[in-house]
C-alpha cells in the first residue's frame, strides 16, 4: 500500500509540473518532418533551437512540436543521412512549419554542412539503453547470400546477442529469447523469423525505421522483461511511381510504391520469395525430387495511407507471410503427404488526429496472428496439429508538447487475447473424426501509461514514467505498476552521464526447448495460477560522449538486472509427447545478469563503422533444476565483439568488412556415466550419464569475418547496385551444435564415446543485385 | 540475351557452390578430464541387514566396452544407528547382478559378474529408525541418511473390470485388481506397486534309513510361492495428495504380455500385491532413472540428471517399507 502511494505522488507530481508550465504565454512551433524526395516522414529526426541549446525529436509519425516564449530563433532540422537544415523563426504567434529534408533546396534557407550542425541526441536526451537504427547504415553491412537482415544486425549492437550461428534469434542483457517484443507498425509479431530462426520476416526494402529499446523503457511500451524492438513500415512515396528489389540465390524481392493522390495519399506493396529448395528440386532429376520434400517462404507487406485534412491522417498497414515445408509421394496402393505451414499475420489501421499545435493522438486497431500447423495425411487417416495466438488491439497514444521542457506521452491500449496452444485433430476418412483436443484460452490485457520527458534545467533531464498493466484470465487476474526512470546529467557540451530505473512485467510467456533454439512448434502462453507472470528490476549507469565534432560517438554503459519466475521444463519434459496440462510439466526460478557495454561509432566520413563490445554474465537458479544450485544461463556470453566497417572508393565502388566474435554458448552434456541396477531394482546393471552441471559445458568461442563489395550502376532512370559478398572469409568452422555418439575407433575398430561439433556455415560467396527506378 | 545467359551461368554456379559447401562437420571434442566419483547403491529394508554395493564412475567418452563395473574394495564403510556405528565388512558374491558388455554396433551379451558388496549381519533394519551412512577412502569422503518409512497397509484388493472399443472397432475387456490404500498425511511420499504370481509348491517330507540315505517321501503341505514378479514402472507421489485415498492398478495378465508369465495350470489366479513406501530420496531416485531412460536420445527434451542423496558421491542410500496382499478369488479364463 505504502508502495502504491508513493507511486502515485510520483504520477501527480508529473502531472502538476506539466500544469504548472503549460500555464504560463508561449507560442508553438510544430509540423512534420519529411523527405523531399518521396514524402515519407522522419521518424526521430533532431529540431534544435540553437538560442536555448535545446530541442526535440519528431514521434513515429514525423510530427515534432516546441512551445517558447516569443522570440527570434535558429531552428535547426537534421537526420542521420540527410542534408541538415536550418530556419531563422520569428516566433510571435503559433507557427505550423513542415520541413522536407533530402537533396532538395529551398529559398531563404541557411544550408548549413553536416560538419557544423551538432548532432548530440544520444548525449543530450534522458534516454539510455536505446539505439536508433537507420536502415541506409544496415544496408551498407556485408549480406548473407545476397539478403540483408535486420534482425542479425542488430545481433551486433551492444548487449545484444545471437543466438546458434546465422540464426537470427537474439538475446538481450542476459535475458531470454521470449523476452523480447517485436512491433510492427504498432502490432506485435509473435515469430519474426523464416526458415526456423535462419532468416527474420522483416523486409529491408520495406522498412522505414526501427528503433531497439534494451533498457530505460519508455512507459508507452511494457510487456516484455529484456527488449522492444518497434519497426516502422515505409508510408510509400507520395511524390513519383517507384519501384525497387534485388534479386539474390536464395530470394528475391520487389517493392513498388507511389502516390494515390499526389502529396496526399500513397501506397507501398512489398513482397519476398524464398526460392532456394525449389530451384534445387527443378534441377534434380524427377525420381530424386519425388522423395524430396519443398520448402519455401513468402512474405507481403502492403501499406495504404491518407492525408484525410490537415489534421487527420490514416494509415492501413500490414504483414503476410508463411513458411511452408510440404511433402507428397503416392505409389500404387496409397498416398502419404504432411505439410507444415505456419507464419504470421498483422493488420493494423492507425488514425493519426492532431487535437492543435501541442496535441497530437494516434488511435490503432491492430490484428496480430501467429500460428503453426502440421497436416498428416495416409491413405484415409488424417493427422492435423495447431497451435498459435491470435491478438485484437485497440489502443490510443496522445503526444502533448506543453512546453519546451516537457515532452509528454500518455495512452490506454486493450488487447484480447486467444491462445491455442495445442489442439490436435484425428480423423479415419474425411467426416470421421476420433478424437479431438483443443485448448483454448482468452484473456484480456490492459494498460495505460503516462511519460514525461522533462528537462530541468541546461544540465539536467529526467525521463519520468509510469505504466499500469493489467491481466486478466479466468483463475487469476494480476495488476501491476511500473515505474520508469531515467536520468540524465550533463557534464560538458560533449558529455553526459546517465542513469535508470526500470520494473517491466510479462504476462505472456513462449515454452522452447532448452535444448534447440527458436523453433516455429515453441507455443506462447499466459500467465495463469500457476504461471505467475515474469518480472523484471533493472537498473543501469552510463557515460555518453562526443569526439572531433561528433563524428564519434562513444558510450559505456553497466547494467544489473534481476528476473523473477522465470520458466523451464522440468527435467525429462519437453513440448512434445506430453498429456500433462502444461502447467504441470514447467518449474519456476529466478535470473539475474549484469555486464558492461562499450560502443563507438564513427558517424561519416568515407571510413565509417563502429566498434561494440559487451563483457556479460548471465545466471538462473531454480528450485528443481541443477540441484537447486546456480548456473548459467544458455546463452551466458561473457564476451562479444563486433567491428563493422565500411569504405567508400568513390561514389560507384565501396568496401564492407564485419568482424564478430563471441563466446561459446552453453549446453547441457552428460561428462560421466555410472552403474546401477535397471531402473533402480532391475537384475541387470545398466549405465546412466553423469550430467554434472547445468549448461556446464561451454561450447568454442566463434568468429567469422565477412566482407563485401558493392558497385552503383547510375542510369537516367534508374540505379542499381552489384553485392559480391563472401560471408565466412576464412572458412571458421563456428560451432553450431554439439551431440554425442557412438563411433567406431578406426585403430583398435572397437565402439567409442565420441562428442560432435557440428559447424554448418563454411566460407560462403554470393552475388546479388539490387535495382531501384 | 548473351549477357542474361552469363548472369544466370555465374547464378547456378554460385548456387551449386552454396550446396557443395554447406554441408556439416563433425569434429571430435575433447571434453574436460572426468574423475571418477563412487556411485553409493543401497536400500534399505526392514528385517534385512544393510547391503551397500561401491562402484565408480568413468569418463563418458572413450571406449563404450566396458567389461566388468569397476567396484570399489578399499573403501571402509560404516552405518551409524542409534549413536552406534557399526563398520560392514567386504563381501564377495555372484548375487542377482551381472554385468554385462557393450559390443560394437550395440549389441548386448550379458555375463556373470563378481558384485562387491559391503555388509554385515549385526544391524537389523527397523522401521522409523534413521540410519547415517559413512564411506571413507583415501582422499574421498562421502555421508548420506535414511528414514526407514512405516509401511502402508493394502487396505483392500478389488477386482474390476472394464471394457472399450478401439479405433477401428474392436472389443477389449481390460481386467484388473484395484489396490486401495491411504497415504500417510503430513509426510513426503512414494509408493511403488509389485505384484507376484503365487504358484502353489508342493512341500515334501522325506523318509529316511538308519544310515541317514532317503527310502521314500510325500507330499506334508502345498504353499503358495511368488513367482515371476512385476514391478510396475509408475513411482506414485503424494505430491497435492497429502493424506488421499489411493487405488493403485494391478494389471492381470490377460492384457499384459502374459506369455512371459507362465500361465498357471489352476483355473483360479493366485496374486500377491506388495505395497513399498519408500523413502522420499529412493522415490526421487527411482524417478530420475525412468526419466533419464525414457527419454534418452531426445535432443528436445529437458536432460534428467540422476537424482542422489550422497553428499560427496553419486547413488542412492534409500530405505523402504513393505505392506503385502494376496487375491485368490477370482477365476481367469484365459485363451
Amino acid at each position: 500500500m505504502k508502495r502504491i502511494l508513493h507511486l502515485s505522488g510520483f504520477l501527480c507530481l508529473l502531472l502538476c509540473l506539466c500544469t504548472h508550465v503549460s500555464a504560463q504565454q508561449k507560442y508553438t512551433l510544430s509540423g512534420f518532418l519529411k523527405d523531399a524526395e518521396n514524402g515519407e516522414t522522419l521518424i526521430g529526426a533532431n529540431v534544435y533551437i540553437n538560442e536555448i541549446k535545446t530541442g526535440t525529436v519528431s514521434n513515429n509519425f514525423g510530427f515534432y512540436s516546441i512551445t517558447l516564449e516569443p522570440g527570434t530563433y535558429s531552428v535547426f532540422y537534421s537526420y542521420v543521412g540527410y542534408e541538415p537544415k536550418s530556419k531563422q523563426i520569428v516566433l510571435d504567434k503559433d507557427i505550423e512549419l513542415n520541413v522536407n529534408l533530402g537533396t532538395g533546396l529551398e529559398l531563404n534557407e541557411v544550408v548549413i554542412t553536416e560538419e557544423k550542425i551538432k548532432i548530440r541526441e544520444n548525449v543530450e536526451r534522458p534516454q539510455m539503453g536505446v539505439i536508433d537504427i537507420p536502415i541506409k547504415q544496415i544496408k551498407e553491412l556485408p549480406v548473407f547470400l545476397g539478403e540483408q537482415d535486420i534482425l542479425k544486425s542488430i545481433q551486433l549492437l551492444p548487449g545484444v546477442q545471437s543466438g546458434s550461428e546465422a540464426t537470427a534469434a537474439y538475446y538481450v542483457r542476459g535475458g531470454g529469447a521470449d523476452q523480447n517484443l517485436v512491433i510492427l507498425d504498432d502490432a506485435v509479431v509473435y515469430n519474426p523469423f523464416h526458415a526456423a530462426g535462419f532468416m527474420s520476416i522483416f523486409n529491408m526494402d520495406a522498412i522505414k525505421n526501427l528503433s531497439l529499446y534494451k533498457g530505460g523503457f519508455p512507459a508507452q511500451y511494457g510487456g516484455r522483461l529484456s527488449s522492444i524492438l518497434d519497426i516502422s513500415l515505409k508510408d510509400g512515396n507520395n511524390q513519383k511511381f517507384e519501384a525497387e528489389g534485388g534479386i539474390g540465390q536464395i530470394t528475391s524481392r520487389l517493392t513498388l510504391q507511389g502516390p494515390i493522390q499526389k502529396g496526399k495519399s500513397s501506397f507501398m506493396i512489398s513482397g519476398r520469395a524464398f526460392y532456394y529448395f525449389s530451384l534445387i528440386r527443378a534441377m534434380v532429376p524427377k525420381s530424386i525430387r519425388q522423395s524430396m520434400p519443398n520448402y519455401y517462404f513468402y512474405d507481403l507487406n502492403p501499406k495504404l495511407n491518407f492525408q484525410l485534412s490537415k489534421k487527420d491522417r490514416l494509415f492501413i498497414s500490414g504483414y503476410y507471410g508463411d513458411d511452408v515445408i510440404n511433402f507428397k509421394n503416392t505409389s500404387d496402393t496409397d498416398t502419404t503427404e504432411y505439410s507444415f505451414p505456419w507464419g504470421n499475420k498483422t493488420a493494423t489501421l492507425r488514425w493519426n488526429h492532431l487535437f492543435n499545435q501541442k496535441l497530437f493522438s494516434n488511435t490503432s486497431l491492430i490484428y496480430s496472428d501467429y500460428d503453426f500447423t502440421f497436416r498428416f495425411r495416409e491413405g484415409d487417416y488424417q493427422f492435423k496439429l495447431v497451435n498459435g495466438i491470435r491478438d485484437l488491439t485497440a489502443k490510443i497514444d496522445f503526444d502533448y508538447f506543453p512546453s519546451v521542457l516537457h515532452k509528454v506521452k500518455f495512452g490506454l491500449s486493450y488487447t484480447h487475447h486467444k491462445f491455442t496452444p495445442v489442439t490436435d485433430v484425428e480423423a479415419i476418412e474425411l467426416d470421421t473424426l476420433i478424437s479431438e483436443n483443443t485448448r483454448v484460452y482468452e484473456v484480456d490485457e490492459f494498460a495505460a501509461y503516462i511519460n514525461d520527458e522533462y528537462t530541468v534545467n541546461d544540465q539536467l533531464a529526467l525521463n519520468l514514467g509510469l505504466r499500469f498493466p493489467m491481466f486478466l484470465n479466468d483463475d487469476q487476474q494480476y495488476f501491476g505498476i511500473e515505474p520508469r526512470l531515467t536520468a540524465k546529467y550533463t557534464l560538458d557540451e560533449n558529455t553526459s552521464v546517465k542513469a535508470g530505473y526500470t520494473l517491466m512485467n510479462q504476462y505472456i510467456h513462449l515454452l522452447s526447448s532448452s535444448t534447440v533454439s527458436v523453433t516455429p512448434l515453441d507455443l506462447w502462453l499466459p500467465s495463469s495460477k500457476v504461471i505467475k507472470p515474469q518480472n523484471s528490476h533493472q537498473v543501469a549507469l552510463g557515460l555518453f560522449k562526443n569526439f572531433k565534432e561528433d563524428m564519434y560517438e562513444g558510450n559505456v554503459e553497466v547494467y544489473y538486472k534481476t528476473m523473477g519466475n522465470q520458466i523451464e521444463y522440468e527435467e525429462g519434459e519437453s513440448l512434445f509427447g506430453t498429456d500433462s496440462e502444461i502447467d504441470s510439466i514447467l518449474t519456476f526460478g529466478k535470473g539475474w545478469s549484469y555486464g558492461a557495454e562499450f560502443f563507438l561509432r564513427k558517424r561519416s566520413g568515407r571510413f565509417n563503422g563502429f566498434i561494440a563490445y559487451t563483457l556479460a554474465t548471465s545466471q538462473r537458479r531454480f528450485g528443481e533444476l541443477n540441484n537447486g544450485n546456480i548456473y548459467p544461463a544458455k546463452y551466458d556470453r561473457r564476451h562479444d565483439l563486433s567491428v563493422a566497417v565500411n569504405y567508400d572508393f568513390n561514389s560507384k565502388w565501396s568496401f564492407s568488412a564485419l568482424f564478430v566474435f563471441g563466446s561459446g554458448h552453453n549446453l547441457t552434456l552428460p561428462v560421466g556415466r555410472f552403474y546401477v541396477p535397471y531402473n533402480g531394482w532391475g537384475s541387470q546393471y545398466s549405465y546412466y550419464y553423469d550430467y554434472v552441471e547445468k549448461n556446464g559445458y561451454q561450447m568454442k568461442a566463434f568468429n567469422r569475418m565477412d566482407v563485401g563489395i558493392k558497385y552503383k550502376v547510375d542510369r537516367k532512370k534508374r540505379t542499381g547496385e552489384w553485392r559480391f559478398d563472401i560471408y565466412n572469409v576464412y572458412s571458421r568452422r563456428n560451432p553450431y551444435f554439439v551431440y554425442l555418439g557412438i563411433d567406431r575407433d578406426r585403430d583398435s575398430n572397437a565402439s567409442k564415446y565420441y562428442a560432435f561439433q557440428v559447424s554448418i556455415l563454411p566460407m560462403i560467396p554470393s552475388v546479388s543485385y539490387n535495382f531501384k527506378f | 540475351m548473351k549477357r542474361f545467359n552469363t548472369i544466370h551461368k555465374l547464378f547456378l554456379l554460385l548456387l551449386s557452390l552454396g550446396c557443395i559447401m554447406a554441408c556439416e562437420q563433425k569434429i571430435a571434442l575433447d571434453l574436460d578430464e572426468y574423475e571418477g566419483k563412487i556411485v553409493v547403491q543401497s536400500i534399505l529394508e526392514p528385517g534385512k541387514n544393510p547391503q551397500v554395493f561401491l562402484t565408480k564412475s568413468r569418463a563418458l567418452l572413450g571406449f563404450s566396452d566396458v567389461n566388468t563395473i569397476e567396484f570399489v574394495k578399499d573403501a571402509e564403510v560404516s552405518i551409524r544407528v542409534d549413536g552406534q556405528s557399526i563398520l560392514l565388512d567386504l563381501e564377495t558374491g555372484f548375487d542377482e547382478y551381472s554385468g554385462f558388455t557393450e559390443t560394437p554396433g550395440g549389441y548386448y551379451h550379458y555375463e556373470d559378474t563378481i558384485a562387491l558388496f559391503y555388509y554385515t549381519t549385526e544391524m537389523d533394519i527397523e522401521v522409523g529408525k534413521t540410519y547415517e551412512l559413512s564411506v571413507n577412502r583415501p582422499g574421498q569422503a562421502l555421508t548420506a541418511s535414511t528414514t526407514v518409512p512405516n509401511p502402508v497397509e493394502i487396505d483392500e484388493l478389488v477386482y474390476e473390470e472394464s471394457t472399450w472399443t478401439s479405433e477401428w472397432g474392436e472389443v477389449y475387456t481390460d481386467e484388473y485388481l484395484k489396490a486401495i490404500f491411504t497415504d500417510v498425511e503430513g509426510q513426503e511420499n512414494f509408493y511403488v506397486i509389485e505384484q507376484s504370481f503365487l504358484q502353489q509348491q508342493l512341500q515334501y517330507e522325506y523318509e529316511y534309513n538308519e544310515e541317514g540315505e532317503i527310502i521314500g517321501e510325500f507330499v506334508s503341505d502345498t504353499l503358495d510361492a511368488p513367482n515371476s514378479s512385476i514391478r510396475w514402472y509408475d513411482i506414485m507421489s503424494d505430491e497435492g495428495l497429502d493424506g488421499y485415498g489411493f487405488s493403485a492398478y494391478v494389471w492381470l495378465p490377460s492384457q499384459r504380455n502374459y506369455w512371459q508369465y507362465p500361465p498357471p495350470d489352476i483355473d483360479t489366479i493366485r496374486m500377491e500385491v506388495k505395497l513399498r513406501s519408500i523413502s522420499p530420496e529412493l522415490g526421487r531416485f527411482y524417478d530420475s532413472l525412468e526419466e533419464q531412460d525414457w527419454n534418452d536420445g531426445d535432443p528436445t527434451v529437458e536432460p534428467v540428471r540422476i537424482w542422489s542423496n550422497i553428499e560427496g558421491g553419486l547413488g542412492i542410500f534409500g530405505s523402504l517399507g513393505i505392506s503385502e496382499a494376496r487375491y485368490y478369488d477370482h477365476i481367469v479364463y484365459f485363451d
